[in-house]
């Protein structure tokens, strides 16, 4: 189960980063499993998501939110910060440890190559941890 | 309303050790309102259990389900078939809820997932505080509606200790003294005399003190 | 009602008088406390015995009669924090079999304050409640349940108050609770604040406090800035201005800065000695029992 490709999951605030490109960029990753899933404010995503994510196989979850006092919905990008905070900190519970899951907040309205680079930086650190949850 | 909080995962994990299937029971009534035990956490521990599990080496069968109240039979009832099914009930009510389905399931292991902690109000956003503690004999006419007895640490009844601040608890920096709150309440609505008595010592009797509780209204019972 | 120990009758002749501490400390052998009887046994009229104030030590009530043994009055420290009305009771009875002749009523700091902060608590009756009880024990020879003291029973019964604890009004209002219930002495919380503590006399001694019961001034001398800076962070009954940790900060080394917090406490003794209702002075040396005698040096 070792050899089972990297899952990763990535929730995407629509307003930061579209549709095309999140697809474009799991296709071209051959041999992991990226889902993108796109989400009409970061802050729709809620613990039972993130946690069942992980449930099902995911070895790292990415929220991409919008940039800090750019949320249409005022304080969205917010709470899906805390989220990320209470879920990462239940992993540790659980036993998968801290690190898994990760907030990417562009530092600028659309930063496409920011959240890119991001995402290939986590990519390359949830590769390196120990498999999370085989089924 | 009954305030509680979940228990760590690897507390949950250490109790349910050695059960293959078990149902997260949660409760529809207070632990909802709390966020400790409602439906949405029951699917988060369960799905938190089932992964701990795992890494823990005996994959836990998990059955979700929530009901309206579990410390009523009327409710309890509609999850007769789901634990009936299950090895044991790991509750998401509080301690009554727990042990009204421990007692009206004597052959299933009933566990309790949260900690209950206090009868409170929600104070602010997923802020709640405690407010009483049941102690049986009401004295919050005597204190301008603030309770001496829960919100006092030494549940002192004639007037603050020498650690109080205007600002603070001798206990903890971030707890409001009671009796700076009931001091100012009382001079608010005109009632400080209350103060100048000497309260006597209380009577704990109808308090857990006193033993086990129970109170019986003979009139509702035929 | 009369009563016979030195400290009552040194309140009833008008006499100023100083009063010390004895913390016990954690053992059951009394060679290791006995050290300080020596400086106990001059000055002060009667000497304090804490009571697990900061968790579990000998008990305050054999402490007690520790001193009574080395001709040393005690003031018999009592918190509600540990004992339920049987116990505090009961305890009274047995110190006043024992020879111990004066009663100081707390509430004592809570158990989570202390080194046993997993305990849990019993604070059945509160400070007032305990000063009253005490009363009905002394006038009317009842406990609390209504039964009779057989034979006679009888101790002078003091209270604690915090000049510091604020609003005035608030405080005042405790003060005359305790008077009100039975306490015939005050000892305070340790006095930095000369002004302050002057303000809270004075509010005092308009409310015919000051007429009714002998109060009597905490000081205490600090050791340390860092022993400063702890019980200013962790006890909130305790009012350390900042102008003397600087003072304790400038004075320089640990030699420097122990003879500093000496200095400070004498200097405090004689500006607050003469303040008008002021009946004495508690010298609080929160177990450093050896400075006694410099600091007894200033109340006279």
């Amino acid at each position: 189960m070792d050899n089972r490709p990297l899952k990763i999951y990535l929730f995407f605030c629509s307003n930061s980063f579209d549709t095309d490109t999140a697809r474009r960029y799991c296709a071209a990753r051959e041999g992991e499993e990226l889902k993108a899933i796109s989400l009409p404010c970061s802050g729709k995503v809620d613990l039972l998501y993130l946690i069942k994510a992980f449930e099902t196989g995911a070895d790292g979850v990415m929220v991409i939110t919008c940039k800090q006092d750019a949320c249409r919905y005022l304080e969205g990008n917010l709470r899906a910060a805390r989220r990320v905070e209470a879920v990462d900190s239940l992993l540790e519970e659980i036993g998968l440890g801290r690190g898994r899951i990760k907030v990417i907040k562009p530092k600028e309205e659309v930063d496409v190559e920011q959240i890119i680079r991001e995402v290939d930086n986590f990519r390359a650190k949830i590769s390196g941890l120990a498999c999370s949850n085989s089924q | 309303m009954i305030v509680a909080e979940r228990k760590t995962i690897p507390e949950l994990i250490e109790i349910l050790k050695g059960q293959k299937k078990v149902l997260v029971l949660g409760c529809g009534t207070c632990v909802t309102v709390c966020l400790a035990g409602g439906e949405r956490e029951v699917s988060i521990i369960s799905s938190a259990l089932r992964i701990a599990s795992r890494l823990a080496g005996f994959s836990l069968q998990i059955e979700e389900l929530t009901i309206e109240r579990q410390c009523d039979n009327v409710f309890i009832e509609k999850a007769a078939e789901a634990i009936e099914r299950n090895d044991a009930v790991l509750s998401l009510g509080c301690g009554a809820g727990v042990q009204a389905i421990a007692e009206r399931y004597p052959a299933k292991p009933v566990y309790a997932g949260l900690n209950t902690a206090f009868l409170g109000i929600l104070e602010e956003r997923a802020v709640w505080t405690e407010k009483c503690v049941a102690c049986g004999a009401c004295v919050l006419h005597e204190y301008g509606g603030i309770c001496p007895i829960t919100r006092c640490a030494k549940h002192m009844l004639n007037g603050p200790c020498g650690g109080s601040r205007e600002d603070r608890c001798e206990v903890l920096p971030d707890r409001p003294c009671a009796w700076q709150l009931i001091y100012q309440r009382l001079k608010g609505i005109g009632q400080l005399d209350r103060l100048k008595q000497i309260k006597p010592p209380k009577n704990w009797n109808a308090s857990i003190h006193g033993g086990l509780r129970v109170i019986v209204r003979e009139d509702h019972r035929i | 009602m009369t009563q016979d120990s030195k400290l009552a009758q040194a309140i009833e002749k008008g006499a100023f008088i100083v009063t010390a501490e004895l913390l016990p400390h954690a053992t059951a052998e009394l060679t290791v406390i006995e050290k300080v009887f020596g400086v106990l046994k001059d000055g002060p009229i009667a000497v304090n015995v804490a009571d697990n104030p900061h968790g579990p030590v000998l008990s305050s009530l054999v402490g007690s009669v520790a001193l009574i043994r080395e001709n040393i009055e005690p003031i018999y420290q009592l918190v509600t924090r540990d004992r339920n009305r049987i116990a505090l009771q009961s305890d009274l009875l047995g110190a006043a079999y024992l020879g111990i002749r004066n009663v100081l009523c707390l509430s004592g700091y809570h158990q989570t304050l202390t080194t046993s902060f997993e305990a849990g608590n019993s604070f059945d009756i509160d400070s007032i409640q305990l000063i009253a009880a005490i009363k009905k024990m002394n006038e009317q020879g009842v406990l609390l349940d209504g039964n009779r003291i057989e034979g006679r029973f009888s101790m002078l019964i003091g209270a604690v108050a915090n000049p510091y604890l604020a609003p005035l009004e608030l405080n005042i209002l405790r003060v005359t609770k305790k008077v009100a219930g039975g306490a015939r002495f005050i000892q305070t919380q340790a006095v930095f604040d000369t002004e302050r503590f002057q303000q809270w006399l004075e509010a005092a001694r308009e409310e015919g406090i000051t007429e009714k019961v002998a109060i009597l001034a905490g000081v205490r001398p600090l050791e340390s800035v860092g022993e400063a800076e702890k019980l200013r962070d962790t006890l909130t009954d305790l009012s350390i201005p900042e102008q003397v940790i600087e003072r304790l900060k400038a004075a320089g080394d640990e030699k420097a800065q122990k003879k500093e917090g000496l200095a400070i406490c004498r200097e405090v003794i004689k500006k607050i000695r003469g303040m008008k209702g002021l009946r004495g002075i508690h010298i609080l040396s929160g177990g450093k029992e050896s400075v006694l005698p410099e600091l007894m040096v200033a109340t006279k």
